[in-house]
């Protein structure tokens, strides 16, 4: 707990986007995961049958449903980019254009995020 | 990630997982949320008729697991990386372990139930 009390309050001292992409990453990661427990749960209602399955799909086929697919979109496409980044960093030690890599990333980040207004939201 | 205190196989294959995820998440994106019959392709008729076939189901099979592992494996290394309750590192391991082996388990139900299921 207090390695995490300490993570924060670096982040508070020293705020630089490799700080910011660490955070974003853990959170998305944890928020995706927490968000898979419930995608399984909605599935599961195929159990119930076919109406009970097609009911609980349908919930997420309204306005307030797609923000939600976006911002989960969202949360996808930050995640993936920067653990592409870190993956390359680490395999074949480019930390020195990690920062370099961090920007390219998110401007390929608001492409999707553009993009999926289109595909996802309206 | 502390590759010293989470240990080399869970950060190695914490990479290989993503690198394998981030093509398996692509096309399980692409098919329910941007291809033009996104919305049909969700409902039941639709995933019996288009994606019951044994490749579609193998690929279910294999993304399911990739995701719980990436996701467990992720929590456990964030839980080692930032010290919580030390003395609980093995009841927490484990604890991951028995969850998803529970959710791989409800999602290979899941899977068999709609493969075996008839239009």
């Amino acid at each position: 707990m207090q390695k995490l009390k300490e993570c924060f309050e670096d982040l508070m001292k020293n705020k630089n986007p490799g700080m910011f992409a660490f955070w974003i990453h853990r959170v998305t990661g944890v928020a995706v995961t927490i968000f898979f427990f419930l995608h399984i749960l909605t599935l599961s209602a195929v159990f119930r049958g076919k109406d009970a399955y097609d009911h609980a799909i349908s919930k997420f086929d309204t306005k307030t449903g797609y923000i939600l697919q976006y911002i989960l979109l969202l949360a996808l496409a930050v995640h993936l980019l920067n653990g592409i980044r870190i993956t390359i960093a680490d395999f074949w030690g480019l930390t020195r254009i990690q920062k370099k890599l961090l920007w390219m990333f998110l401007y390929i980040f608001l492409i999707i995020a553009v993009v999926g207004i289109f595909t996802v939201v309206l | 990630m502390n590759i010293e205190k989470r240990g080399f196989w869970s950060w190695f294959l914490q990479r290989i997982t993503a690198l394998l995820l981030i093509m398996g998440m692509s096309v399980h994106f692409f098919t329910f949320h941007f291809s033009p019959g996104r919305y049909a392709s969700r409902y039941y008729d639709e995933i019996i008729n288009r994606f019951c076939s044994p490749g579609w189901i193998t690929f279910n099979v294999c993304l399911l697991a990739l995701v719980i592992f990436h996701g467990l494996n992720g929590l456990w290394g964030i839980f080692v990386d930032f010290n919580f309750i030390e003395n609980r590192k093995n009841l927490f391991k484990q604890s991951l372990w028995f969850i998803g082996l529970i959710l791989f388990f409800i999602g290979l139900y899941i899977l068999i139930k709609f493969a075996t299921c008839k239009n």
